[in-house]
């Protein structure tokens, strides 16, 4: 028996990200976390709407664009569940969004002043400690 | 498929001043469609035509396939109207609105209204005289909703509304299921409204349609461009789909519709160094679109600007 | 739509119950001071302007409430037509009229009628049912000014004047008009209820029916229009006739203050050798009046506010005769007391009404003269009330009957009387005091229809009277004369003289600007005021209009204007590319009404002619 994930993000308007992106980023940085996992529940579309106060077609566009990343997968009747990592993008979009996110990246460190080596340690850690996470799931309850 | 509303050349005007030009508006069935723009756009009139309450000087218009002019007792009992000031018979006591409210509606679902008037501590007993902006609403967008209506009109309905009241009006228009599947016509100022609610966003500017798509759709139609013309910036008319721009520090801030990537190469043609794109979020965007053509002071080339 | 109904009606129930008490405190309180169903000038005015401005103002108020453009979304946008929904609200204000107006008359009239002695007739309570329908009639007009994009509207309100003006001939008279206006207005406020105020009406049947009574109200502005572009110049420049009278006109009589003056202006070109002698005469003599002119008789179940008086008083008893329609008896009551006295039949007094046979009812109702006579059109009586005696005062010869009320005279001191063949000279105090058959001093054949007389000034002299008859239509329309006759003591009587005034103290086109503008305007509105009220002769029945000559010019100007406005239209409805049906009903009510038509024409299509660009 999977337990309902709680989703716990929060909805900004104003922001350049629309909502939907915002829900999208939110569960996948809860995902990285493990605060999600693999074969977690998440909540009903109306339900999480009604969570954050928007449009449940905002939340099941969110959903739509979790299940195409490959980070939910949906159980006929049941719901959508957290999915076993995998990857489903191909080679070149990975490419755009590593390129992506290693340039937002260098961007905001560069004027930091530290020493390269320290960074790239840093880095190295950071990647350690979130794949061990991956790697070793937790029980379901 | 029939549409939910459909105008065609749609015009109005009052004496010399046209309220609604050319308007040829398509909302399909099911969904909320937000209609913004700012005061005097023609939001007013075109519900007014849609109502049948005015008549066009030309085109057409029709709701739920049938023409606004000649709307019958059975069309109007499928739409529903609110507007901003939750117009009720105010000597009446609510309890007895809601019956009077209720003989009209044969498909009146009494589940529905309860759970909305849950929202909200609407007292039966007190005169509708008496309520709270909020309670009103409540009781007022209650109503509307339990008619099952198959369109429903929402003109600026959170007016005045405190953060309470306006949470529990958008829960209550979001997440109440009507038999009828409604559709939502909402009107609003209140771009976060806007962005909870909306699934299509529909933008009229001085009575002329600008948009009707998606808001991240609309969004990404916006682009954003910093670009420094060394103090001097070229006349608009150059610019394609130019929105607006602001003179922040010497450094032009350039807002246009409708342009992809290679927009930056045409501003260093047109004489910028260190063009940089930026992001832009809905309030922006919309806000750029209705401000266009209004000739506000300092739109170009004035040092500081709000 | 019965929900719609009883939700605007609570919307004014509080009001309408507010105004029911405060007239039943009125009633109390005017109760105290005068007999409530007596009906003097101030109180009649006092109610009617009520029940008019009431049901005015009222109806105006209601619908400008539900006009406010959210109000009127929320109105009109419901599963209900326009018509349901305009009748749910006309409905409503029904029942406010009918409460605020009519039923506080109604309650009163009832707990009189059992619980006092007074004499209570089924007419007093059709009065209510007239301030029912006025009040009515003022309430629609006022919901279609507002209702209507036509402001031109409030000039039905001249449709007032043949509710409010004439005292009616019958029952039929009384209410036939007034329905009729009710459903004309109701027609035309359901056509003018629609989801869009602003487009004007296209039915040819609602634009006949709100333009014909419109024009009718339009042709009297526009006769009133004459003061703007004549008479207030002329006042400005100092030219005016009535300043500077002119000689040779009739209205030059008033220029002559002295009687003798007068005299000599009606003797003008006479030859008769006493002219000079007559004069003279005149000179000293007192100088009186009598109106031959019809005066209309009380009918029975007549209107409570119709009567000129409400009861013979007697001091010496103390009692009070009211007369009763329902049971054609003058009845008796101790004025302390209220205690029944008895009652005043045909043939004399009876000690109950009960008593009364059918051949002791009055069978016409008379009216009161003074404290002791009554009079019928045929017999005038009078009444001893110490001897209980009525006696027959007055009775003309057959096939003659009264047209006018016995007028008593001061300066010489004489009763007069007109008959439809004569008028009667009597002794005043033998004629008011005395319980006496009386028999005419002098006895004046009509010298032309009374209806042309205006009045007679009468002067006695040494040896009888002299009248100076005239009016502005004395020797027919427009023909302005006097004429003198001499009535001598013993009977004889002598035509003096006979003038005409041929100088117009106006321009014709002055004096006939409302012919000029709308001749059909006359034709409609007079008959049918004559109609309600025959004894009122200065409205003309159709044969009399008919028979009215003006001056050529005056024939042209019609013709003119009735061209003018025919063409008018049809450039006008072109303009505003009215169909064939609206072409067509407007050319024909410009041909029929002239410019009160064309008026109503501007009124009722809008202004500026909206084209969409192409």
């Amino acid at each position: 028996m999977s337990k309902t994930g709680t989703v716990n993000i929060q909805i900004v308007t104003g922001d350049a990200r629309p909502i939907f992106k915002q829900i999208v980023d939110g569960i996948r940085m809860q995902i990285a976390h493990g605060d999600l996992q693999t074969g977690d529940k998440l909540p009903s579309v109306r339900g999480l709407a009604m969570q954050l106060t928007i449009n449940a077609n905002t939340v099941a566009k969110a959903y739509a664009e979790l299940t195409a990343q490959g980070l939910a997968e949906a159980r006929q009747g049941l719901g959508l569940f957290v999915a076993e990592p995998r990857q489903l993008l191909s080679e070149e979009e990975k490419n755009k969004r590593l390129n992506t996110a290693i340039e937002t990246f260098v961007n905001d460190v560069v004027y930091l002043q530290i020493p390269e080596e320290d960074i790239k340690a840093r880095l190295s850690e950071a990647l350690t400690k979130i794949g061990r996470l991956k790697n070793t799931p937790k029980q379901d309850s | 498929m029939q549409n939910c509303i459909e105008t065609n050349g749609l015009t109005k005007k009052f004496g010399k001043k046209t309220a609604l030009k050319d308007f040829d508006l398509t909302v399909e069935l099911g969904g909320i469609h937000a209609i913004v723009g700012s005061n005097g756009a023609g939001k007013s009139t075109l519900f007014r035509l849609l109502l049948g309450v005015t008549t066009p000087t030309s085109g057409s218009a029709m709701l739920l396939g049938n023409d606004c002019q000649s709307l019958t007792p059975d069309v109007r009992g499928r739409v529903g109207y609110v507007n901003e000031e939750h117009t009720l018979p105010a000597w009446m006591t609510a309890g007895s609105v809601k019956k009077f409210q209720q003989s009209f509606y044969p498909q009146w679902n009494e589940n529905i209204y309860k759970s909305v008037v849950g929202y909200f501590d609407v007292d039966p007993k007190q005169k509708v005289s008496g309520l709270s902006r909020g309670e009103r609403a409540g009781l007022n967008l209650a109503m509307a909703l339990a008619q099952s209506p198959n369109l429903l009109i929402l003109d600026e309905p959170t007016l005045g509304l405190d953060v309470v009241a306006r949470q529990s009006f958008l829960e209550a228009v979001m997440f109440t299921e009507t038999e009828g599947n409604t559709t939502i016509i909402y009107c609003s100022h209140q771009m976060e409204e806007i962005e909870r609610v909306a699934d299509k966003l529909i933008i009229m500017e001085k009575g002329v349609l600008q948009n009707n798509s998606s808001p991240d759709a609309f969004v990404s139609r916006i682009s954003y461009w910093i670009a420094d013309f060394g103090g001097k910036m070229p006349a608009r008319e150059k610019i394609p789909g130019f929105l607006s721009a602001r003179d922040i520090d010497g450094i032009h801030h350039v807002m246009v519709a409708d342009q992809d990537k290679s927009f930056g190469s045409v501003l260093t043609q047109l004489g910028a160094t260190a063009v940089t794109p930026n992001t832009v979020n809905l309030e922006r965007a919309v806000n750029a679109f209705l401000t266009k053509n209004h000739n506000t002071p300092g739109s170009i080339n004035a040092g500081s600007q709000g | 739509m019965f929900e719609l109904y009883k939700s605007e009606f609570s919307r004014y129930r509080k009001w309408s119950l507010i105004l029911l008490g405060a007239l039943l405190g009125v009633f109390l309180l005017v109760s105290k001071l005068k007999p409530i169903l007596e009906g003097d000038a101030l109180q009649n005015f006092a109610f009617t302007a009520f029940a008019v401005m009431g049901g005015l103002i009222f109806g105006v108020v209601q619908m400008l409430l539900h006009k406010r453009t959210n109000n009127w979304t929320y109105l009109v946008h419901r599963p209900l037509s326009a018509h349901k929904i305009y009748a749910a609200i006309a409905g409503a204000g029904f029942t406010v009229v009918f409460i605020a107006v009519a039923l506080p008359w109604w309650i009163m009239t009832t707990s009189l009628d059992l619980f006092t002695n007074n004499v209570v007739d089924n007419r007093h309570y059709v009065y209510p049912l007239f301030l029912l329908l006025t009040s009515y009639i003022t309430y629609l007009i006022g919901s279609l000014v507002i209702l209507n994009p036509n402001k031109g509207v409030i000039a039905l309100l001249i449709m007032l004047y043949a509710v409010l003006a004439p005292a009616p001939d019958s029952t039929l008279t009384q209410f036939l008009p007034s329905l009729a206006f009710v459903g004309v207005f109701l027609y035309l406020n359901f056509m003018s209820f629609k989801p869009d105020l602003s487009t004007h009406t296209k039915k040819p049947l609602a634009i006949i029916l709100m333009a014909v009574p419109m024009s009718l109200g339009l042709a009297f502005l526009l006769m009133l229009s004459t003061a703007v572009f004549y008479h207030i110049p002329l006042f400005i420049l100092d030219k005016h006739p009535d300043n500077h009278p002119v000689k040779g006109s009739y209205s030059y009589l008033w220029a002559e203050v002295t009687p003798a003056k007068r005299l000599a202006y009606a003797l003008e070109g006479s030859d008769h050798p006493k002219a000079a002698y007559f004069i003279k005469q005149v000179e000293l003599a007192d100088e009186g009046y009598i109106s031959p002119d019809h005066w209309t008789f009380p009918r029975r179940g007549q209107m409570y506010n119709k009567d000129r008086q409400f009861a013979l008083r007697d001091s010496t008893s103390n009692t009070s005769w009211q007369f009763s329609h329902d049971s054609m008896l003058l009845e008796g009551r101790n004025v302390t007391t209220r205690q029944r006295v008895g009652v005043v039949g045909m043939n004399g007094f009876l000690d109950s009404a009960d008593l009364a046979t059918s051949a002791d009812r009055f069978d016409e109702v008379p009216f009161m003269v003074g404290d002791k006579l009554l009079a019928t059109t045929k017999v005038i009586y009078s009444v001893n009330f110490a001897d209980r005696v009525l006696t027959v005062k007055f009775k003309p010869e057959a096939g003659e009957y009264f047209i006018s009320r016995p007028q008593p005279n001061t300066k010489p001191d004489y009763a007069s009387v007109a008959t439809n063949k004569r008028t009667l000279i009597f002794d005043k105090a033998e004629f008011f005091d005395e319980n006496i058959l009386v028999v005419p001093e002098y006895s004046l054949p009509h010298p032309v229809d009374p209806a042309n007389i205006t009045y007679c000034w009468t002067f006695q002299l040494v040896d009888g009277y002299l009248f100076l008859c005239h009016g502005r239509d004395y020797f027919g329309f427009g023909r302005g004369g006097t004429e003198l006759i001499h009535a001598k003591l013993g009977g004889t009587m002598e035509m003096i003289a006979r003038r005409e005034y041929t100088v117009r103290k106006l321009p014709s086109w002055v004096n006939n600007f409302n012919d000029i503008v709308s001749p059909a305007a006359t034709y409609l509105s007079a008959p049918v005021l004559r109609w309600i009220e025959p004894a009122e002769t200065g409205n003309f029945t159709f044969t009399e209009l008919r028979a009215r000559e003006f001056e050529p010019y005056i024939y042209v100007l019609m013709i003119m204007f009735q061209i003018f406005s025919v063409i008018a239209a049809f450039l006008m409805a072109r303009r505003h590319s009215l169909n064939k049906a609206q072409t067509a009903t407007w050319l024909v009510l410009t041909a029929a009404l002239s410019l009160p038509a064309l008026v109503a024409f501007f009124l009722m299509n809008p202004w500026r002619v909206e084209k969409a660009d192409s």
